[in-house]
């Protein structure tokens, strides 16, 4: 019933034409949201932190201070320090660049991208594939695709994680793996329910008539259009890989020790808990919950936000 | 309908098959072995052999997984030549025996040269005597023999073979003995038939540790179910009713807090709080055997920590259902035809937004599942989820299958339980 | 019709200087401005407009139920005597359901899915009255009886996915009737059914205005409906009214632009390309939030406008005592240049249509069969085993299209129309059956045809809001077919856009445009400069226009034709709108349930000797004309599943004539296939009813002047 919202700006359309005018939409979305905005501060915090993690502490995230184990906050250590006297600041912020910025493969060979978000994108690149064909194709590939995804969301995500971690062994590389293995069924069964809708379109139709492969109106036709919901939920997958990487990371899966791996953090800390020292486990804990949300309020937001502009 | 329960079975049984194949070949596939994992790291690797072959694990991968499927008896009692039986004798072991051709019980053991029969009667007692009539000559000249030793393993003796063995045995170590079997075959009934075999790390049934560990978590889960359920949906059906709205706000931001919070972090949360701030619970369990019973306040904290992650998400699915469903061309007719506003709200709307969140709650079991092998592990609690991830951390694979296979079979027979409750409360499946 | 049979009957809804405005980021909008009518007892008034134009709004304003961002800004609703606007939202709720009812577009909607429609029904008088459960129902029935419903006590107590669209809207009709209301609004309430059931409908609400002498608003887009059910009408142009007054009145002398502009666009029953133009209405309507507020909102668009229309916002001029228009020359616009439909000289000149039928056969398909197999809900068919069921989609069709002509193709939805045309085109496997176009076999799928072949046959699509990919520029996705098809080399493609955009009627700045950007009419010509691209042979138009608002239609048909007479395509035109298909064809064929029934040149099709069902089609086309007379054929039942379709003759199980003019009852209907009877002009009919007896039929419609 609400009238008018769609054809309001054509005078302005002159103006700003093409790519920049989608872009600056793109991001005035999520100023249009309060929800968003505060998700984005919040993401862009661990962002900021990561990136700059050397200068913004004095201390590398496996420095000793045997004097000073398991300390609550003070001047020299901000935040406190752990059972080994390492730096809870340094560690933290150390650990959200594992999170957000590299993937350490070896010791020495360390690739830009998060953890996080290679699995997640890895996820996307195999679940968009296989919606797509599944959901374009139909009939018997169809079939067989989502039977075997149905089977693959059907196992406990626990059960996947212990068996793929157990089996590939505790490193980035393999957490990668697994958020991939767990991710995929998820982002193609929504793939595919996009495809399924867009394929009845008649634009669709008009690139079959015109005799165009099925390779073209996947990717090129129906793909793009189907990139709002894909993006607000690739950005929940970040969550839910971070949430993952904490967990694994808890049940001693995750990044092999002495990585700053938030989960391990909150883990070993955990047994000091008891003992009168809650620091080393209340911090990474904060981190993987404020990172979480704040991936969380912005996919919201901006999902709240487009569905009001439809 | 039918037909849909039918396909579901079906994807039970697939979803099976391909989990227990996948544990199957990626712990076999993977580095480490579960002798490593029991015995320590210093066990030289005769030691370790041996150990291997006593559990059977010496065996082809395919061998293994339809012992593991269907059992091994069949094969066994082909070799012995007489059908094999499994009894419970009167102290509660479960021991394995062929049925001699006069029908009583007979298994063998090798002393020296000498091939002995030990026969059981009914009362339990048994006699021994010589049995060497039964070794076969092969074309090599070699004798052996094929019978049922008395650790319930089908073994192969080769007369002369001297083959030296080591049995590990809890609490004395390694005991090392010769005139041993050649080749075993560990009896068991298999999984389809109800016997999921020995764990590997303890030495006990798996079905017996697995039931009392089972029980647990279900106590833990259920506690946590029948707390969210109405909880949620009601609070999901409040927040729903007017979008936008103060109520949906706190609502709906709170809900999703607590829903993408990792347990574990939640968990550390409320120990804190509760735990050690406030001192109102213990921080952790120290659950004995008679879990969870003796100490009920130590089910609070991870009760609550359930609860409140649960309770999250189902309130987040309901909402945005009943949003929906407020939107609808049909809740407008029922206001346009002057229905009061609670009878617009419990007759029309809450029933079809219910709808939804039902399936998608039950598909959720799944990720509660994971949740409650975190919980458990925060708490130390003795449930299901730590025992898988122990089996897991050590290989242990006869109880690692038979946990994945219960998980598989909870998480399937949920979606399978939440389709019908959804094809009842939709007439648009339910008269087609 | 005559409502001075009545002395003046008491005035039930007062709506007067109505203002509503919705609350947007922008500020608030106003998509109501200043509108007043009355409604007396016993009367309907049509509230008629394009879309956006802001009837519904009425609607909702008048029981105050705007959701929550819109408002009364300004004037009274005064219902019985007593004003509405600022009353509580409990006094409301007594009203809404009791005296006021309403009756909406989308009876699926509307009706709530998971309760039982007696539920449904009874809930309106157990709310509204002090009345048991028992008799509630009761009444219920009584009501669905009423409104013709056949088997109630069984309808009762199904749920509204169980009966069939008219059904459904007889269901909410009734719920509607329950409580005997004073005041009925009906918005859009036949727009989703199909044509013949939209006439039963109307012959219900006709007769149900009569019997309960309610006060009836009626909203609709369709002028040829508003024509057939309304006393007075009501014309809404961009949140205002621009012309009120009796429907016989306004029809026969519009006097506001826009009333006149409406009626030149849309082509009367019978009306055809050789004989009349269609006058577009240029341009589009504003936006609500960029509507001029002191000056008459229709300047941009009219062909009549002055410096004087800019000057301030007209006021209503009174023509006749009841019939006042907005516009500043109201009065004396009918001595100004009328838009003139007729062609001079009548047709045989023009070069649009070629009378003889040229021997050269562009496309021709014979006992052409479309199946596909329904997913079936029994257990077996897991395992493959069990009965298949095939839906039979097209059945034994056989048609031969010459070049440069048109054959048009009929049908209520669910007729196989357009699986005909996806058969054609090759995205539908054709089960069997003989396919030649331009002399080639095309029984083949899209994928396997030659590229030459495929560039020679384009379609033009329904929708325009999916027709084109909302991703790329409008140049862009007419330039893919251009350079899949390599029509020109490489660097002249943006040239060949713009040519076929120019041609297409748009500005080249359109290039750049995102398709969200352009008005729906706008979206359509790209869908059909993008099928021009590949400079086909062949056109396949499914439903081109039936989305567009009726300004709109007419340009895009226009355009078409243009665009056949410059370029000489042939084209398949599928509509269900019979005035449109009439108008556009050369030859037309009607098909009903997968066959076609009746084909011929278009000018007989519409004259007796009718098959049947074109006799019930015909008599159930609403015509814009208040004054046109049309015998009332109703079919009874509902149209019977394509999975199952009736022995013999498909249309036997509705068939109105076979009683009457077969021996037996038309026995031999239920056994045998009819034959194809045909004329020596080339129309055909498949009936078992001889010719000569269906020649004798009167003609259905008789068009006034």
């Amino acid at each position: 019933m609400t009238v008018g919202e769609e054809a309001t700006d054509l005078s302005r359309v002159e103006i700003r034409t093409g790519r920049l005018r989608r872009m600056w939409e793109g991001t005035s979305i999520i100023f249009a949201s309060r929800t968003a905005t505060i998700g984005l501060i919040i993401v862009l915090f661990w962002l900021t932190v990561a990136a700059f993690a050397p200068l913004l502490t004095p201390y590398t995230s496996l420095e000793q201070d045997w004097k000073a184990p398991n300390q609550g906050p003070s001047s020299a250590h901000f935040l406190g320090t752990d059972e080994l006297g390492r730096d809870l600041w340094s560690r933290l912020i150390y650990g959200a660049r594992i999170v957000l910025l590299v993937l350490p493969i070896s010791e020495k060979l360390w690739i830009p991208g998060g953890t996080a978000l290679w699995g997640v994108f890895a996820a996307l690149i195999v679940g968009m594939t296989l919606g797509l064909v599944s959901g374009y194709y139909g009939g018997w590939i169809d079939e067989i695709v989502m039977r075997l995804l149905d089977a693959m969301m059907a196992v406990p995500v626990i059960l996947l994680y212990l068996i793929i971690m157990t089996a590939l062994g505790a490193s980035a590389l393999n957490v990668v793996i697994a958020v991939t293995i767990v991710g995929t069924p998820g982002i193609a069964r929504l793939v595919r329910s996009l495809t399924l809708d867009i394929r009845t379109r008649e634009y669709i139709r008009a690139s079959e008539t015109r005799g165009e492969s099925a390779w073209y109106i996947m990717f090129v036709e129906i793909l793009p259009n189907a990139r709002g919901p894909i993006i607000v939920d690739a950005m929940l997958r970040v969550g839910y890989a971070i949430f993952a990487m904490g967990t694994l990371g808890f049940l001693g899966l995750g990044l092999p020790p002495p990585s700053p791996d938030w989960g391990s953090m909150v883990a070993k800390g955990q047994e000091f808990i008891l003992a009168g020292s809650p620091w080393a486990a209340l911090w990474p804990s904060v981190a993987i919950a404020s990172l979480v949300v704040g991936l969380n309020l912005l996919a919201d937001g901006l999902r709240e936000e487009s569905m009001r502009y439809q | 309908m039918a037909k849909f329960i039918v396909r579901r079975v079906f994807l039970l049984l697939l979803t099976m098959v391909l989990v227990s194949m996948a544990v199957f070949l990626i712990t076999e596939a993977s580095p480490g072995n579960v002798a490593r994992n029991v015995l320590g790291a210093f066990v030289t690797p005769e030691q370790e052999a041996s150990f291997l072959a006593q559990m059977g694990l010496d065996k082809p991968v395919y061998i293994r997984y339809l012992y593991w499927l269907i059992g091994s008896d069949w094969h066994a009692s082909r070799k012995v030549g007489l059908p094999l039986k499994r009894i419970t004798t009167e102290k509660d072991f479960e021991e394995w025996w062929a049925v001699r051709e006069d029908g009583a019980l007979i298994r063998w053991k090798l002393q020296g040269e000498d091939l002995i029969a030990i026969v059981r009667f009914a009362d339990g007692t048994a006699t021994e005597y010589t049995n060497n009539e039964r070794w076969q000559k092969d074309k090599a000249g070699v004798s052996s023999f094929w019978g049922v030793a008395t650790q319930n393993h089908v073994v192969r003796l080769e007369k002369g073979s001297d083959k030296k063995i080591w049995t590990f045995v809890v609490g004395t170590g390694w005991m090392e003995t010769t005139g041993g079997p050649v080749e075993y075959i560990p009896l068991k009934k298999g999984f389809i038939r109800g016997d999921p075999g020995l764990s590997l790390r303890t030495g006990r049934p798996v079905a017996k540790s697995l039931f009392i560990r089972l029980r647990n978590s279900m106590v833990l889960a259920g506690i946590a179910f029948v707390i969210v359920m109405p909880l949620a949906l009601f609070f999901g059906v409040i927040a729903g009713l007017k979008e936008g709205g103060i109520r949906d706000r706190i609502l709906s931001i709170g809900g999703m807090m607590f829903s993408v919070i990792p347990e574990f972090v939640t968990g550390i949360f409320l120990i804190l709080i509760f735990g050690v701030w406030l001192g109102l619970v213990p921080g952790a369990t120290v659950f004995g055997e008679k879990a969870p019973w003796e100490r009920p306040d130590m089910l609070v904290l991870p009760v609550l920590t359930l609860t409140l992650i649960e309770l999250g998400y189902v309130l987040r699915i309901t909402r945005a259902s009943m949003v929906e469903v407020m939107r609808s061309p049909y809740i407008r007719t029922a206001f346009l035809k002057g229905l009061p506003y609670w009878r617009i709200v419990l007759k029309h709307a809450v029933r079809n937004a219910l709808m939804a969140p039902i399936t998608v709650i039950m598909l959720h079991v799944n990720w509660l599942m994971g949740g409650i092998v975190i919980v458990e592990v925060v708490f130390g609690y003795p449930g299901l989820g730590k025992y898988l991830l122990e089996s897991a951390l050590y290989k242990d694979i006869n109880a690692l299958e038979a946990g994945a296979m219960i998980l598989v079979i909870v998480a399937v027979g949920t979606q399978l339980i939440a389709d019908i409750i959804y094809t009842f409360l939709n007439p648009r499946i339910r008269y087609m | 019709m005559n409502k001075s049979n009545h002395t003046n009957p008491a005035s039930v809804l007062e709506v007067d200087h109505l203002t509503i405005a919705y609350e947007t980021r922008k500020g608030d909008v106003e998509a109501v401005r200043n509108v007043s009518f009355q409604v007396r007892e016993g009367e309907t008034v049509g509230l008629v407009g394009e879309s956006g134009c802001g009837k519904s709004t009425i609607a909702f304003g008048i029981v105050n139920f705007l959701g929550p961002n819109g408002r009364v800004v300004d004037g009274s609703v005064c219902f019985q005597g007593k004003e509405l606007i600022g009353r509580s939202e409990a006094e409301l709720k007594r009203l809404r359901g009791d005296r006021i009812a309403m009756v909406y577009q989308d009876p699926m909607q509307a009706l709530n899915p998971s309760v039982r429609l007696g539920e449904q029904l009874a809930e309106v008088l157990t709310c509204h009255q002090q009345i048991s459960e028992d008799e509630a129902w009761d009444r219920s029935i009584q009501m669905l009886k009423r409104v013709n419903m056949p088997d109630p006590e069984n309808v009762m107590i199904r749920y509204p996915h169980q009966i069939s669209g008219g059904q459904q809207q007889r269901v909410v009709i009734a719920m509607a009737m329950l409580n005997n209301p004073a005041l009925l609004i009906m918005d859009e309430p036949t727009t989703a059914l199909d044509v013949t059931v939209e006439a039963a409908v109307l012959d219900l609400i006709e007769e149900l205005k009569k019997d309960f002498r309610a006060a009836n608003i009626f909203i609709t887009h369709n002028l040829g409906v508003v024509a057939r059910v309304s006393d007075h009408l009501c014309v809404m142009y961009a949140g205002q009214m621009v012309e009120k007054g009796p429907v016989e009145q306004v029809f026969r002398r519009p006097c506001h632009p826009y009333t006149m502009g409406l009626l030149a666009s849309i082509p009367r029953l019978g009306d055809t390309k050789a004989d009349c133009v269609l006058h577009p209405i240029r341009g589009r309507v504003p936006p609500p939030a960029e509507r001029p507020r002191d000056e008459c909102i229709f300047a941009p668009r009219c062909n009549y406008v002055t410096e004087r229309c800019r000057e301030a916002w007209p006021k209503f001029e009174k023509i006749t005592q009841e019939h006042v228009a907005r516009c500043i020359y109201a009065q004396e616009i009918d001595s100004r240049p009328r838009t003139v439909r007729r062609r001079p000289g009548g047709a045989k000149d023009e070069g649009l249509v070629q009378k003889e039928t040229r021997g050269d056969s562009l496309l021709s398909f014979k006992e052409l069969k479309i199946y596909y197999p329904q997913e079936s809900n029994s257990v077996v068919s897991l395992f493959g085993l069990g009965e298949k069921k095939i839906v039979k989609a097209v059945d034994d069709v056989s048609v031969r299209l010459s070049k440069g002509r048109t054959l048009g193709i009929v049908g209520e939805s669910g007729c196989g129309k357009s699986t005909l045309a996806k058969g054609l085109i090759g995205l539908e496997p054709i089960t069997d059956g003989s396919v030649e176009f331009l002399g080639i076999d095309i029984t083949q799928s899209v994928s396997e045809r030659d590229t030459a072949l495929i560039r020679e046959m384009q379609m033009v699509f329904q929708n325009p809001d999916s027709t084109l990919n909302p991703t790329y520029s409008i140049g862009m996705q007419i330039a893919r077919p251009i350079r899949k098809f390599k029509t020109v080399p490489k660097n002249q493609v943006k040239n060949e856009v713009i040519r076929l955009l120019k041609a297409v009627r748009l500005d080249d700045f359109y290039y750049d445009r995102l398709p969200r950007q352009l008005s729906g009419g706008e979206k359509q010509r790209v869908g059909i400069a993008r099928a021009l691209a590949s400079r086909p042979d062949l056109i396949i138009c499914d439903e081109p226009v039936s989305a567009l608002d009726v300004s709109v239609q007419a340009a895009v048909i226009n355009l078409l034709l243009e665009i056949q007479e410059i370029y000489g395509s042939s084209m398949i035109f599928i509509a269900h709108d019979l005035s449109v298909v009439r108008f556009f064809s050369d030859d037309i064929a009607v098909m009903y349930l997968g066959q076609i029934v009746e084909i011929g040149p278009a000018e007989v099709i519409y004259a007796p000797p009718y098959h049947p069902y074109t006799e019930a089609l015909l008599s159930a086309v609403p015509i814009p004309d208040p004054e046109a007379e049309q015998r009332q054929i109703r079919l009874s039942g509902n149209v019977p599943s394509a999975l199952n379709p009736p022995s013999g003759c498909r249309f036997h199980t509705r068939c109105p004539r076979r009683n009457e003019l077969l021996p037996d009852g038309g026995k031999i209907c239920e056994t045998e296939v009819p034959p194809w009877r045909s004329t020596e002009t080339g129309h055909r009919i498949l009936c078992h009813i001889p010719l000569e007896d269906l020649s004798r039929l009167d003609s259905v419609v008789h068009l006034s002047g």
